[in-house]
């Protein structure tokens, strides 16, 4: 029972926690490049744009933000067999995740939010160059903390315990690269996606006079989903290559050899995600193509706002096949999931996971109106700089 | 270097990174815990909302920093406390989580009711927050209930008289700190209200009663800090306790003159000297036990290899001082005095 109140709610905390930041690091450096064409063309349109999409990402950043800590808790309260086991290789990479990228996103993001309007328009590049400087180097440590648990490199299991031989091999570790490439490549389809559908309502019953800056949005929306979406297939390609030779359990799930249970749930999230994948390439493409229809027509407008959930869904998908397809391995071929979770009194774990999917309902539920009602209200130009924060 | 030097080095950053962040989150916490008492209108709130909200991202992080350092350098000590502080580390978390939500997304609707239900969390879990965090590390310098099995009670022990006494120092010090920071920081009345505010209350006599409890709770035990591997070597070391009390009282004495600056240097300085007391009187132990001495963890024997500290050590001695130099910036080019909008 302990152990699949663990899982559930580890899986549930991570999944709730992943709603948020694939589209923050998406969507971040789609504003980087607002601001750039801001500070180079001095155009400000490109200056509202960011500000406003810059509000969207500030809202689920805070989410995405304290949701992240509930994974460094559990691995202490639900996991701390294996938080023993594997801390010395496992704990490098997520104290570099803190100390060399957390800061940075978090310093400059109190700035971004509360003392935007009065930087420079350097300052303002500096600023959102730093998040996501940020936010690429946290993504980047966090996968290669699961590149180690999906392919153990640069160390050795003494019986007890996993000792480190040598950083660079677990740095360098191919697996958690191809991951790297491919999840950051999904997040900023993900927040193209997103971006364009935002384009869309604003279109169909936005304000008349902002109408000409979302059709800019909806093009770079359109362009970010059509480049990382011919992207992903030729990555995942070289992807699954390598995943034959590391992980040929986890391919002869996919291609069906083996089935039953999580097994054939993994042929159908990477079905499920392919599938997903080759409609975005379509749209986006059909998009571009078309772009002076899409202007004005309402049904392309609509359709894209009500598939928002898709790259959502191919996402999780995604990493149905990379998690699921390595049970019943927390550690590869070291250590068993089973083997990592905590004693603890059975009641503890229905109280954190009854009281966090309560909190985390609420958390959806406020997210939820936050974004859609600052979407609704457009681009809104700085008033007059006075003592509150500087966002709308 | 040898691997006993090793482990104290990764000891000193570890605490050093709690000393960081507990003397910050107490002014930052402080200051929104006080806006309900002392807010009269939602322009004076906005003040409050800037100076703590503007660092308290960067703040929190560095929590993260001396859990996730704890989990890479000390992995026993980081699950044996987890595991059976699990419910009150779901409730810090919750706290957390209540905080940095609030702060962020007050002014985000324009519903009276919103602002209101937010006002409410910001300011309940801000209080949570610095009182969870009281209770736990005032714990972790009490001891632990462990004998040679492992712990002997739940985790609803830590709930003893020297716990809550440290949970509530850690509150009224963050309120005083809070007050201080407020006044330093905005212009108009929200600052004379903040400092008035503590000393009408009382709020500045409690912290030196409460201390006194703390340290009576600590002396009490079998393997109490002040008779610990430092102190009993050296009475020099009596110096921290010593100063924790002077600077609480002086906290209390520049809070009766209502001096904005001195209460915020002085509480901070009693927080600084309560950590370094506490933080040296349990060396060598990580998990130090309250029933018999040589039951607690030490930092040797919980220690990953040589290897895995000299790259944290490493690591650290590269970023910190970059990791310095940004938030010092940030300190110092965005702390300026926080207007009232309507001025």
């Amino acid at each position: 029972m302990i152990e699949i109140l663990s899982r559930m709610q580890f899986a549930f905390t991570i999944a709730f926690h992943f709603l948020f930041v694939p589209l923050t690091v998406g969507l971040i450096i789609i504003i980087v490049i607002f601001e750039l064409k801001y500070y180079f063309k001095d155009d400000h349109r490109f200056r509202k744009l960011s500000n406003y999409f810059s509000d969207i990402f500030l809202i689920n950043y805070a989410f995405g933000i304290v949701t992240g800590i509930a994974m460094t808790v559990q691995f202490g309260t639900n996991w701390s067999p294996y938080t023993e086991a594997m801390g010395e290789v496992f704990g490098s990479p997520l104290i570099l995740e803190v100390i060399a990228a957390f800061f940075l996103e978090s310093t400059f993001t109190g700035i971004w939010l509360f003392r935007r309007h009065r930087l420079s328009k350097k300052l303002r590049l500096f600023t959102v160059s730093m998040i996501t400087i940020g936010t690429l180097l946290s993504a980047m440590w966090i996968i290669s903390a699961n590149g180690f648990m999906q392919h153990p490199t640069g160390a050795y299991w003494d019986g007890n315990k996993i000792i480190l031989t040598d950083f660079s091999k677990l740095f360098f570790n191919p697996y958690t690269w191809y991951m790297y490439v491919h999840n950051h490549l999904s997040a900023i389809l993900l927040a193209g996606f997103v971006v364009l559908a935002i384009s869309s309502w604003q279109l169909l019953k936005g304000k008349e006079e902002d109408k000409h800056l979302f059709i800019i949005s909806a093009k770079y929306g359109a362009w970010s989903i059509l480049i990382a979406g011919i992207l992903l297939p030729i990555t995942g390609n070289s992807y699954l290559d390598y995943l034959n030779v590391v992980q040929p359990d986890k391919i002869a799930m996919i291609t069906g050899l083996t089935t039953g249970g999580l097994k054939t749930v993994v042929r159908l999230s990477f079905g499920t995600m392919v599938t997903f994948g080759t409609i975005f390439i379509v749209i986006s493409g059909y998009t571009l193509i078309f772009f002076k229809k899409y202007q004005k027509s309402q049904t392309l407008q609509k359709i894209y706002i009500w598939l928002v959930p898709l790259p959502y869904l191919a996402i999780i998908a995604g990493w149905m096949v990379t998690e699921f397809g390595r049970q019943p391995w927390i550690i590869y071929k070291i250590m068993k999931v089973s083997d990592g979770i905590s004693i603890v009194p059975v009641e503890q774990i229905w109280f954190s996971l009854i009281s966090i999917t309560v909190l985390y309902a609420i958390l959806f539920f406020m997210d939820y109106v936050l974004t859609i009602s600052r979407i609704k209200k457009g681009i809104v130009e700085p008033k007059e700089i006075t003592g509150g924060e500087d966002n709308e | 270097m040898s691997s006993d030097t090793l482990a104290i080095i990764t000891y000193i950053i570890i605490s050093s990174s709690w000393v960081i962040y507990l003397l910050q989150e107490m002014f930052i916490t402080g200051a929104s815990a006080l806006n309900m008492a002392i807010c009269e209108s939602e322009a004076e709130r906005k003040q409050i909302q800037v100076v703590s909200g503007l660092h308290f991202d960067g703040v929190e992080v560095w929590l993260l920093a001396a859990l996730t350092l704890t989990l890479g350098t000390f992995p026993l000590v980081f699950g044996t406390t987890f595991t059976y502080l699990y419910v009150v580390f779901f409730l810090l978390l919750y706290a957390i989580i209540g905080r940095g939500i609030s702060i962020e997304v007050i002014y985000k609707l324009d519903s009276k009711r919103w602002i209101k239900s937010m006002v409410v969390t910001w300011t309940i879990s801000s209080i949570l927050l610095i009182f969870i965090l009281g209770v736990y590390i005032s714990n972790v310098f009490y001891g632990f209930p462990l004998d040679e099995l492992g712990m002997t009670e739940n985790y609803f022990s830590i709930f003893n008289v020297t716990g809550i006494a440290g949970g509530l120092y850690f509150v009224s010090l963050s309120l005083i700190a809070g007050a201080g920071w407020i006044k330093l920081n905005t212009e108009g009345n929200v600052g004379d209200k903040a400092v008035s505010f503590v000393k009408k209350y009382g709020v500045i006599y409690t912290a030196p009663i409460l201390l006194m409890l703390v340290f009576m709770g600590l002396n009490n035990t079998d393997s109490s800090i002040f008779i610990g591997e430092l102190f009993s070597e050296s009475i020099v070391f009596f110096i921290f306790p010593t100063l924790t009390a002077i600077f609480s009282i002086l906290a209390l004495y520049m809070g009766y003159k209502e001096k904005g600056k001195e209460i915020f240097i002085f509480s901070l300085l009693a927080m600084l000297f309560f950590l370094v007391t506490g933080f040296a009187g349990i060396y060598p132990y990580m998990i130090p036990s309250n029933i018999a001495m040589e039951n607690g963890i030490t930092i040797y024997e919980s220690a990953v290899s040589d290897k895995a500290l000299k790259l944290v050590i490493i690591i650290v001695a590269i970023f910190y001082p970059i990791i310095f130099l940004y938030q010092g910036w940030k300190y110092k080019n965005f702390t300026t005095k926080v207007k009232l909008n309507d001025e």
